[in-house]
């Protein structure tokens, strides 16, 4: 079924063919424009005018808050992307995949290296104690009661207090130990917080600043062992000056 | 009275040892963690002992339930030294049947008072 007023070409050729000019049906000529009334259109379009206007001033008020808001996002992304990169910054000031010496082991073995010192230094303390008792026990058999006796019984006494005093070294031991775990666990969380970006991120970032104190362009690195890679012993040492 | 000093720290025993032998006890022998200590209890018979907590791979207060539990040597003096000092450890020790507790750093004196309190000397 086909309401349009418009004829199809083919029907157009068809009435030709035929013979006959193309006819459009009745009720198509039926449908002739009515005629308008004479003089102006007279049409009240105030009100969908006022709701055009009201539809404008909605849009207006939620195209300038949408600005403002996105405004706002932007500025908090901004912000947070620059936290995070903050943070990247000195996370591989921590621990930077390029740096060569790695802080943690550092700090670790130095405090190994105190309780190892204090442990030795704790044992020549004692040895040199149980010395003295040996010699406090020889003149107190050898000597008359009396004042001098008397004195070495203080002398025991005094090496009573080395002994215990020597306490410092388990305690103090415990301590770093406690330390060196504290660190052990941070060090694990630095690694895990890095494990979640990209290592050549880090790798791109500046190396960071040593700790390591210098003396014009020497570095100072204080005790350590002439074992250690770059130390020279005092036999070496001595060679040197020989 | 033969006494068993037991500290993974060497230092610590040499320490326990001399103020002993000051205190006037000089059968002493010494054990290295709860484990040697626990066989060296099983061997010979001790009068006490002096055991410090911390210790790997039995810690004292792991040691000091074995010897609890063991009908031979459950009735065996046991003073804890140790640097733990929190209240629930205490407790925790007393309850396991430690006869005294002296928390580090300690001096002589305080060492002969446990002792004898535990012994009654």
């Amino acid at each position: 079924m086909r309401n349009s007023s418009k004829p199809f070409m083919a029907e157009i050729q068809k009435a030709r063919r035929n013979g006959h000019p193309f006819q459009a049906p009745a009720d198509e000529a039926a449908a002739a424009p009515v005629a308008l009334p004479a003089g102006p259109l007279q049409v009240d379009h105030s009100e969908v005018m006022r709701a055009i206007d009201h539809l404008g001033a909605k849009l207006d008020r939620f195209l300038t808050m949408d600005a403002q808001q996105i405004e706002h996002i932007q500025v908090e992304i901004a912000d947070i992307s620059g936290r995070i990169k903050a943070t990247k910054v000195e996370m591989a000031a921590i621990r930077h995949p390029l740096a060569g010496d790695d802080k943690f082991q550092q700090a670790s073995q130095e405090l190994s290296a105190v309780v190892s010192a204090t442990e030795a230094a704790t044992n020549t303390i004692m040895a040199c104690a149980e010395e003295l008792e040996e010699v406090v026990h020889e003149l107190k058999s050898s000597l008359p009661e009396g004042y001098h006796n008397d004195r070495v019984n203080d002398m025991n006494e005094i090496i009573v207090r080395i002994y215990e005093a020597c306490n410092f070294q388990d305690l103090t031991g415990q301590r770093i130990t406690k330390v060196v775990r504290a660190l052990t666990f941070i060090e694990e969380r630095v690694d895990a917080m890095m494990g979640h970006w990209n290592k050549r991120e880090f790798e791109a970032m500046p190396l960071p600043p040593t700790v390591t104190k210098m003396d014009e362009s020497l570095e100072l690195h204080g005790p350590g062992d002439h074992q250690e890679m770059g130390n020279i012993s005092q036999a070496d040492i001595d060679a040197l000056f020989a | 009275m033969k006494i068993l000093v037991v500290d993974d720290y060497a230092t610590m025993r040499r320490i326990v040892r001399n103020l002993l032998t000051q205190i006037g006890y000089t059968d002493i022998d010494e054990a290295g963690d709860g484990v040697s200590a626990l066989a060296k209890l099983r061997e010979s018979k001790f009068g006490l002992i002096i055991s410090d907590w911390n210790m790997e791979p039995m810690t004292g207060l792991q040691l000091l339930k074995e010897i609890r539990a063991d009908a031979k040597l459950a009735a065996t003096p046991f003073i804890m030294v140790t640097a733990e000092s929190k209240t629930e450890n205490v407790i925790a020790a007393k309850q396991a049947g430690v006869n005294n507790y002296i928390v580090k750093p300690f001096n002589a004196d305080t060492l002969k008072q446990k002792i004898q309190a535990v012994i009654g000397g």
